[in-house]
């Protein structure tokens, strides 16, 4: 399993792709989540209006430190999802693409601790994703508030600590998802597209046009989807300001926290069964 | 544990795909300790098949094997092998010995053994350079340097020289040559007979999945024998069923074939000569592998 673990992590590490996925999060977040914002709140357009009511000064306060962690939560959704989909799809498909597989195999270790060495260390790339994401949101938020001359006040420790724990277990669950769909598959195009129908259309735009019928069957059937609890998680922090007509977690963070590591371990199982029953051909 | 003399052994191996594909049907092994064994067939045979069971990668349908005193798949077991399976395959975005390190650290053993499996294919000089980049023979290198790193008793090779150019194949050769010597045992699947003729000890033959033959090379090939081109010819068939009885000569087109051993060429030669008998032509005829291959297989052209 160590052994296992060593060879996985000397692998992603040197892979261009990882970083490039992990590059893309933390410019998006910089961009989407602090730049452009900063910028149109700096220099409003004449027609510039808040829904809720706020001034620019009262807007700009999300930027800064103290809601760093419910402004970058906003983040983690569709776009975290995606990419850590798509790690964990690239982790274990393009091992198939490249026939590395046999190689692997045949060296030495068992399936098992093959599998358990890649979980390992995408779980690891997922945590470093994580610390990544709430640094440059920490960093940008400072900047922002030291440009503006704002008072430099930290969010508590423990609702830091909470949201790193629950932006890990939201990469990890969707990356477990993406190496499933790769071994089922046995290639990460294949993997990525159904990964990201899924995410797109079924946990996007589906339950979107369902919930126009305001039906409670609708809401009981998404307690039971992976985006809709990764999303009431997100909610579960609250966020900077409270947005008119937005809606409440269809579940508590409590619950969302529990099928997120009961989708993980499933997506685990069924990997574990495919990889030890399946051929290498 | 090496006292086993076979470190291959298998029993009634069956590989089916579906109803009705046999990829390998019922095939008993035997590959004992310290040779060079040949493993033939045509393509489409069921060698890679095989191969790939005795590795662990495909599960056979039924029947067993045994492999380095383990069942196939088994880590122990792989500890004790080293395999090329079908083209090199490795990280194109690492260099050689960052895949290597890779593969040890998978095979548990140190990092030191790198540099000396590297030096052992001659591929320390391009050990910096992508993986993506090395020609097909340096690949096929880098993937035996990967077995060799385990310092394994048993090297399972599959086509080692498939996609190789002229001098590739030379060099792999005599790569190949190298590895069976020592107490290391050698399976060796390659459609080179005439490579497999000079270095394997014993060699087995499918076909369509079934073992149609299985020994040692000189068992394989046959007696060998020696063709006389001689006048008058029934005088000289006379002379010979004395001295050698009638039930090892033969006459062949206007030649006699004489069932006997190539080193008792001079004595026909001077019984013949002695008893006044014109010799226009005495020569030893062997069967080649690549005839005892094409006979068995029904793949002559």
């Amino acid at each position: 399993m160590i052994n296992s673990f060593k060879a996985e992590w000397r692998k992603l590490r040197q892979r261009p792709a990882v970083w490039v996925l992990g590059g893309i999060m933390l410019a998006a977040l910089f961009l989407f989540g602090y730049a452009f914002n900063w910028i149109q709140l700096s220099f409003p357009s004449k027609t510039f209006h808040s829904d809720a009511g706020l001034t620019i000064a009262q807007l700009k306060t999300a930027l800064y430190p103290i809601n760093f962690v419910k402004n970058s939560l906003e983040g983690v959704g569709i776009v975290g999802s995606i990419l850590t989909l798509i790690l964990g799809a690239l982790a274990v498909g393009s091992e198939f693409g490249w026939g590395t597989v046999k190689t692997v195999y045949t060296q030495r270790p068992g399936r098992l601790q093959a599998l358990a060495g890649q979980v390992g260390v995408v779980s690891v790339i997922a945590a470093i994703f994580t610390v990544a994401f709430y640094a440059v949101a920490a960093l940008a938020s400072l900047g922002i508030a030291l440009g503006d001359g704002a008072t430099i006040t930290w969010p508590a420790a423990i609702d830091i600590i909470k949201a790193l724990g629950a932006t890990w277990l939201i990469f990890e669950s969707w990356s477990l998802f993406g190496m499933a769909l790769a071994y089922l598959f046995r290639q990460s195009a294949m993997a990525i597209g159904i990964g990201l129908a899924y995410v797109l259309a079924i946990e996007g735009i589906l339950f979107r046009l369902l919930g126009g019928f305001d039906a409670g069957w609708v809401t009981t059937i998404e307690k039971f989807f992976l985006g809709q609890n990764a999303g009431a998680l997100i909610k579960s922090f609250g966020q900077p300001f409270a947005s008119p007509g937005a809606a409440a977690p269809i579940v508590t963070a409590g619950v969302a926290v529990l099928v997120l590591v009961v989708y993980s371990l499933v997506f685990a199982g069924v990997t574990s069964l495919v990889v030890r029953t399946r051929d290498v051909t | 544990m090496a006292s086993s003399e076979n470190v291959i052994t298998t029993h009634k191996l069956t590989k089916r795909y579906g109803a009705s594909i046999m990829a390998v049907d019922s095939l008993d092994l035997e590959v004992r300790r310290g040779e060079v064994f040949g493993f033939l067939g045509p393509n489409g045979a069921g060698k890679t098949t095989t191969l790939r069971m005795l590795l662990g990668l495909i599960r056979p349908t039924s029947g067993s094997a045994t492999v380095a005193e383990h069942r196939p798949g088994d880590p122990e077991g792989l500890r004790q092998i080293g395999s090329l399976v079908e083209s090199p395959a490795f990280y194109p975005y690492l260099s050689g010995r960052e895949n290597l390190k890779i593969m040890s650290d998978y095979a548990g053993v140190p990092h030191t053994r790198v540099d000396a499996a590297l030096e052992e294919v001659d591929l320390a000089d391009r050990a910096k350079d992508r993986f993506g980049t090395y020609s097909m023979g340096m690949k096929q290198r880098l993937a035996v340097a990967a077995a060799l790193i385990k310092d394994p008793e048993l090297m399972i090779l599959d086509e080692p020289t498939n996609g190789l150019d002229p001098q590739g194949v030379v060099e792999m050769r005599s790569l190949i040559r190298r590895l069976g010597t020592g107490n290391r045992t050698v399976m060796l699947s390659s459609h080179l007979l005439n490579e497999v003729q000079q270095i394997s000890d014993r060699v087995a033959i499918i076909r369509k999945g079934k073992l149609v033959a299985q020994g040692t090379v000189h068992e394989l090939r046959g007696e060998s024998a020696i063709v006389v081109r001689v006048k008058p010819v029934d005088a000289a068939r006379r002379q010979l069923d004395r001295m050698l009885g009638a039930a090892a000569v033969t006459a062949v087109d206007g030649t006699l074939r004489l069932s006997v051993d190539p080193d008792r060429a001079a004595d026909i030669n001077d019984a013949l000569v002695g008893a006044g008998i014109k010799v226009s032509e005495l020569r030893a005829v062997e069967r080649t592998l690549e005839e005892v291959f094409l006979t068995l297989t029904g793949e002559a052209a």
